[in-house]
């Protein structure tokens, strides 16, 4: 057993490293990308910056908060995007008849397909979200595992979200684009105060559209930690991805019992 | 001579309505993609529309913004910014497959062709967003901030709007062929269109400085132009405000122009 996670573990180190590698063809151009991200994050906070100097607080939210709730969505989406950047073309890669080179090899294909491209401009996003929580934050290094637990939960989520969106595919045909605007949606939805909502609203929001998981409960997990928050982050990005795993699982039996939907 | 020039100027090439129909139609066949595209539009509106909600804006503004006029003027920056889209991406594709070097060929010049198209689809784009956008606006509000005889402009604004848009996209789409990705550059000229643009808060918030900055542009023109229509009630200078815009199509369109026009030298050179 422990043998087998060991492998496992080998297999994605090394598939996330060549994919990485091969999506960087040059460390001038891995840089420029990953600054552009970085300033395009900071310069969109400035919008709340503004908003907060003119209002002080939204519904008891400061500017804290907020730099809270982008810094780890930055961190979720960055490290989704730089390492699990395949996920976002899955629809097409579905569509087109492409997941044939995947069902050949003798692992699970969901794996290769999410890390078949990588996107250097999550490690931008990954680098802003610092400067939110410590610069934005105001937070201090013992708050840093917290934050960065929360962070990797959210990009489990954020990673399950893309699965499911762009599973839809295997039982409807030229969805991409729909997904495409889901998983948009999704993310959108994750970058902006949820905390006002009504009830039915966040009920939608951490069940339907996992938003509430990303943009909502971490920032509560810091405002006011209580091990239920914490409990209940852990559970839902658990349950997100044995709901992708399981939903992409039934779209592969689909697809590989009917001939190359392309064709 | 200056007949001809105005003949040039005022009868357009037969291939224009053919090009904005082509646009249009194409849009307005992705019948799902528009769905969802309305659907998140509409989230959109209304997530704001709960933030502003709690935000007290008549408190620090004298009463010349408040709820009703936030709504709307969030409605029409997120429907200029949702009708635009990622344009610039097909003349990235082009540059990179190739095949804009095929497309030189063509009677009717790459760049004027795909940005007629353009333009038929940011027309279609708008034409199922806004009546969206205003019903649902007036749902939340339960008002209709701009006044009747105003709409015209509204509209003309919009379409304003869309031709800086279009224009900068090509700008956008033609830098991939020195920098070989555009969207490094597309994601700050993005977040300079929010932030200096006011796509979400209007830039009458902002600190003097970032205004006076902001006014020098081409930002405010593409959003806090048409979305100020909202404040009409308030004293909102529309005549200004479109005479701003006109001086930034003849940027963007001059801007459009020369960046073609070093593609075709650097093809020359080069080749593609």
């Amino acid at each position: 057993m422990l043998h087998r996670i060991k492998d496992t573990w080998r297999y994605l180190w090394l598939l996330g490293r060549l994919n990485l590698r091969a999506a960087v063809p040059s460390q001038r151009m891995f840089i420029f990308m990953a600054a552009m991200m970085f300033i395009n994050n900071l310069l969109f906070f400035i919008i709340w910056i503004i908003y907060f100097a003119n209002f002080e607080q939204m519904n008891g939210w400061e500017l804290k908060d907020m730099a809270t709730l982008m810094g780890t969505v930055a961190f979720g989406f960055g490290l989704a995007v730089a390492l699990f950047g395949g996920g976002r073309n899955l629809s097409r890669i579905v569509m087109f008849g492409e997941l044939d080179k995947y069902l050949g090899r003798p692992r699970h294909p969901l794996p290769a397909v999410l890390m078949s491209e990588s996107l250097p401009s999550g490690v931008g996003d990954m680098i802003s979200a610092f400067i939110f929580w410590f610069v934005l934050g105001g937070y201090g290094v013992t708050d840093l595992p917290l934050l960065l637990l929360n962070a990797f939960l959210v990009a489990a989520i954020i990673i399950s979200t893309i699965v499911l969106v762009h599973s839809l595919v295997f039982w409807a045909r030229g969805t991409d684009k729909f997904s495409d605007q889901m998983y948009e949606f999704f993310l959108m939805l994750s970058t902006f105060p949820q905390h006002g909502f009504e009830l039915a609203l966040k009920v939608v929001l951490f069940t339907v559209i996992p938003a509430g998981f990303v943009g909502l409960l971490p920032v509560e997990i810091m405002r006011d930690f209580t091990p239920f928050k914490l409990g209940a982050l852990v559970a839902g990005s658990a349950l997100y991805v044995l709901l992708a795993i399981g939903v992409f699982n039934m779209g592969l039996k689909k697809y590989t019992s009917s001939s190359n939907m392309a064709a | 001579m200056g007949g001809e020039i105005m003949s040039t100027l005022f009868k357009p090439h037969p291939a224009v309505g053919a090009l904005l129909r082509l646009g249009w139609r194409q849009t307005l066949s992705e019948k799902l993609a528009l769905t969802g595209r309305a659907l998140t539009f509409a989230m959109l509106v209304s997530i704001f529309a709960n933030l502003w909600r709690m935000t007290p804006f008549a408190e620090s503004t004298d009463g010349m913004v408040d709820y009703a006029s936030m709504v709307w003027y969030f409605m029409t920056t997120e429907a200029a910014i949702f009708a635009g889209g990622y344009l610039y991406k097909e003349v990235q594709n082009d540059i990179r497959t190739g095949q804009l070097t095929g497309q030189l060929c063509r009677p009717f010049s790459y760049h004027n062709l795909k940005l007629v198209e353009w333009f038929g689809r940011y027309m279609a784009q708008l034409a199922m967003l806004l009546p969206v956008g205003i019903a649902l606006a007036y749902g939340l509000t339960g008002e209709i901030v701009w006044p009747l005889r105003l709409w015209p402009l509204v509209l003309l604004s919009l379409a304003l709007s869309g031709l800086i848009i279009i224009h900068t996209h090509f700008v956008l789409g033609v830098i991939n062929l020195w920098t070989g990705a555009s969207e490094p550059i597309y994601i700050i000229w993005q977040k300079g269109v929010f932030l200096m643009g006011g796509l979400i808060l209007p830039i009458l918030f902002y600190p003097q400085i970032l205004q006076d900055v902001a006014w020098f542009t081409p930002f405010p023109a593409i959003l806090t132009v048409p979305a100020s229509f909202a404040f009409a009630d308030a004293g909102y200078d529309a005549v200004s405000g479109l005479l701003h815009q006109v001086f930034w199509v003849v940027v963007a369109w001059l801007a459009a122009q020369l960046a073609f026009a070093r593609v075709l030298a650097h093809i020359g050179r080069k080749g593609d």
